[in-house]
């Protein structure tokens, strides 16, 4: 079958084609998730939701561009409209010079892991604005938009994730190299 | 290995081939969602809950109980194994357990429910994709060159993706070839187990790890607190509405459902003795297997309890074997039995005097056959059950009593000779009740229907008036049947 099939048969509200989608799509748009949330519980509520939305809005895929590339955009937009209802984007305003350090690191010892709870670690709009950002592509006029926020505070707050992150590794680093890691 | 990169690339490149399993539930929460079930939350239940539960199942037993205990003719029975004790204690279990009863996750995140709408999707750039996936693909060149693959392999690879890629663009790619491509990524991200078997790791020590610039330190901590300060009140905000949310949500669904029930009735009796006369105690006897049917009406208490009514119709039967019979002028009737046939003397086979008969007469001609005992009731069960397991297929422990009420009363003479009814038992309670426990598995198999099989074991408490013979009847039930949600 098909993906063009599989889509047109998931508009018929068909189980098993949304089955088949999901098994699809889920790995991918989980990865999405774990990196847009804050901790593991909330990225599952997102990615279930995600789905839901996904499958209610298949209709709207105009079969323009890729559909990976169509459901990992509603995915992180779903996500970023929660965290609009919460308010996160509220928050004063602060300007820093936009900068992108270099950090030493040992390929080995950094963890997939580990970049992903300090990812998650990251106040919620540091979080979104890196992830958008850095992983994402977007610029920082696609992002002051998405998150109604000003194209300097975008900037501003992708330096301060920058640095909590580099931070965090370089300590982490000197920690291993302090006290070798049992491993 | 140490080496310089910018934060940008050291995420981008760890990130790029990133994809994690979701858990194995995750699929079925989307599909009971898409049924229209209300969703699972994260939901305190209030303390009065979790003990009503506890409550009406210890009150329910206690009530039975004391009834028997101090009702009359009930000297030897003990009192009903009522399911309250394991009940009681299932129900703190599964409170104790229950996932959805506790917010314990750290951010306390309650999820939103879906109206999100993709705002959007217009700003977005047509070609992200094309060239997000070259970059990706440069990258992929340049770390499977650090992992010493042979560059044939690579470009193999390449060329299949970025073919893949082309005819994603142009719509005709076919899912097994997704598929394919999938499985080399899968392939080739097994290599770093870690890629695909993501651990999420606890909030461990932030504070450990959080060394910030001096000159900056302060000014960022201010501003996460006040992140802190106001998440917290919108988290507050959002749990009060999402309580709201739910009682809306609960008071639509509805709680009522209808159940058809057939049964396969296996009785028997946990002693010896007979309730027709106690010469024949020690006889054996054949119980029959009946069928029962009836309705049944049950209504959802809350989210665990479930109180169910209706109304059976059974029969028990059984025989009493190695009877002999015989026709005399003065025939003696049984001890519990109205004996409408007053010419026909029944005794016990092993009886001392056979020869002679029990009124001295002689006897001139004895047959041997048996005695079928059948007694019809309805029943009214008045039940609680209690979930432990409640999804598309689901488990639930069963208690309660039932009162039956009799409608049928007969004793037959069975033997090749002479078939015929000689009376009905005068020891039959009109009403009795029966102490019943059973365990219920049921599997929704439609919106509103599902199927139902609830093996359930019914002792019955004061089926005889005065003298039972040390007769203890009971009966197993396998309650099979289909219930419709209205």
């Amino acid at each position: 079958m098909s993906l063009e099939q599989l889509i047109y048969e998931c508009r018929n509200n068909d189980r098993k084609a949304q089955e088949q989608l999901y098994k699809l799509l889920s790995q991918k748009l989980y990865a999405v998730c774990m990196k847009y949330s804050r901790n593991y519980a909330e990225a599952e509520d997102n990615l279930q939701d995600g789905f839901i939305l996904l499958f209610k809005k298949i209709d709207q895929y105009q079969f323009k561009g890729s559909f990976e590339g169509w459901a990992k955009r509603l995915m992180i937009n779903n996500i970023l409209q929660k965290y609009r209802n919460q308010g996160v984007y509220e928050l004063v305003n602060d300007n820093i010079i936009d900068q992108n350090p270099t950090v030493d690191f040992d390929d080995e010892d950094v963890s997939l892991d580990y970049l992903i709870s300090i990812i998650q670690e990251l106040p919620d709009r540091y979080r979104l604005v890196f992830n958008l950002y850095v992983m994402d592509d977007y610029s920082h006029k696609e992002i002051a938009e998405m998150l109604n926020i000003t194209i300097g505070t975008s900037k501003s707050n992708l330096a301060r994730a920058r640095m909590i992150l580099k931070e965090k590794i370089e300590l982490q680093q000197h920690n291993r190299k302090v006290v070798p890691s049992i491993q | 290995m140490s080496e310089r990169k910018n934060i940008d690339r050291l995420f981008q490149e760890k990130f790029k081939d990133f994809e994690a399993i979701p858990p194995k539930n995750a699929w079925n929460n989307i599909l009971s969602e898409l049924d229209g079930e209300k969703k699972k939350r994260r939901f305190i239940a209030p303390f009065w809950l979790k003990l009503s539960g506890i409550a009406a199942v210890f009150l329910l037993g206690f009530l039975t109980a004391t009834y028997f205990i101090s009702g009359p003719g009930t000297g030897t029975l003990t009192p009903a194994p009522m399911v309250n004790s394991g009940n009681g204690q299932d129900n703190t279990n599964t409170i104790h357990k229950d996932k959805n009863g506790s917010i314990n996750d750290k951010n306390g995140i309650v999820p939103e429910p879906v109206n999100a709408v993709v705002t959007n999707e217009n700003t977005l750039k047509g070609n992200r994709n094309a060239s997000g996936f070259n970059s990706e693909a440069e990258t992929t060149a340049q770390k499977e060159h650090q992992n010493h693959v042979p560059k044939q392999y690579k470009k193999q690879r390449h060329t299949h993706i970025a073919a893949a890629n082309g005819r994603k663009k142009s719509n005709a790619v076919s899912a097994d070839k997704l598929f394919a491509e999938r499985n080399t990524n899968e392939g080739s991200s097994k290599n770093n187990g870690r890629f695909k078997q993501f651990n999420f790791k606890k909030n461990n020590t932030i504070a450990n790890y959080i060394v910030m610039p001096k000159k900056d330190s302060s000014e960022i901590a201010t501003i996460e607190e006040q992140e802190n300060t106001l998440e917290k009140v919108q988290k507050e905000k959002f749990l009060v509405a999402e309580k709201k949310k739910i009682k809306d949500k609960e008071a639509k669904v509805s709680r009522w459902s209808v159940t058809a029930l057939t049964t396969p009735i296996f009785f028997s009796s946990t002693s010896k003795g007979s309730p027709i006369d106690n010469q024949f105690a020690s006889n054996s006897k054949d119980y029959e297997n009946t069928m029962s049917y009836g309705l049944g009406l049950r209504y959802e208490l809350n989210d665990k309890l479930t109180l169910r009514t209706g109304i059976n119709r059974l029969a028990f039967e059984y025989n009493t074997d190695n009877i002999v019979y015989y026709e005399s002028s003065n025939a003696r009737s049984l001890q519990n039995v109205n004996q409408t046939k007053n010419n026909i003397q029944i005794q016990n086979k092993d009886y001392n005097n056979l020869a002679t008969g029990p009124n001295g007469e002689v006897i001139e001609k004895m047959n041997s056959g048996s005695l079928t005992q059948r007694m019809g009731y309805i029943e009214v069960p008045m039940e609680l059950s209690y979930k432990l397991i409640d999804k598309k297929f689901g488990v639930a422990l069963i208690g309660g009593f039932s009162t039956l009420f009799l409608n049928q009363n007969k004793i037959d003479l069975v033997s090749p000779e002479l078939n015929t009814t000689i009376g009905e038992a005068n020891n039959l309670n009109n009403v009795h009740v029966s102490s019943n426990i059973g365990v219920g598995v049921k599997y929704r198999f439609a919106k509103a229907f599902e199927a139902n099989f609830e093996p359930t074991f019914k002792y019955q408490l004061n089926m005889f008036s005065n003298d039972a013979g040390n007769f203890k009847p009971y009966l197993f039930g396998l309650y099979t049947g289909v219930s419709y949600r209205f």
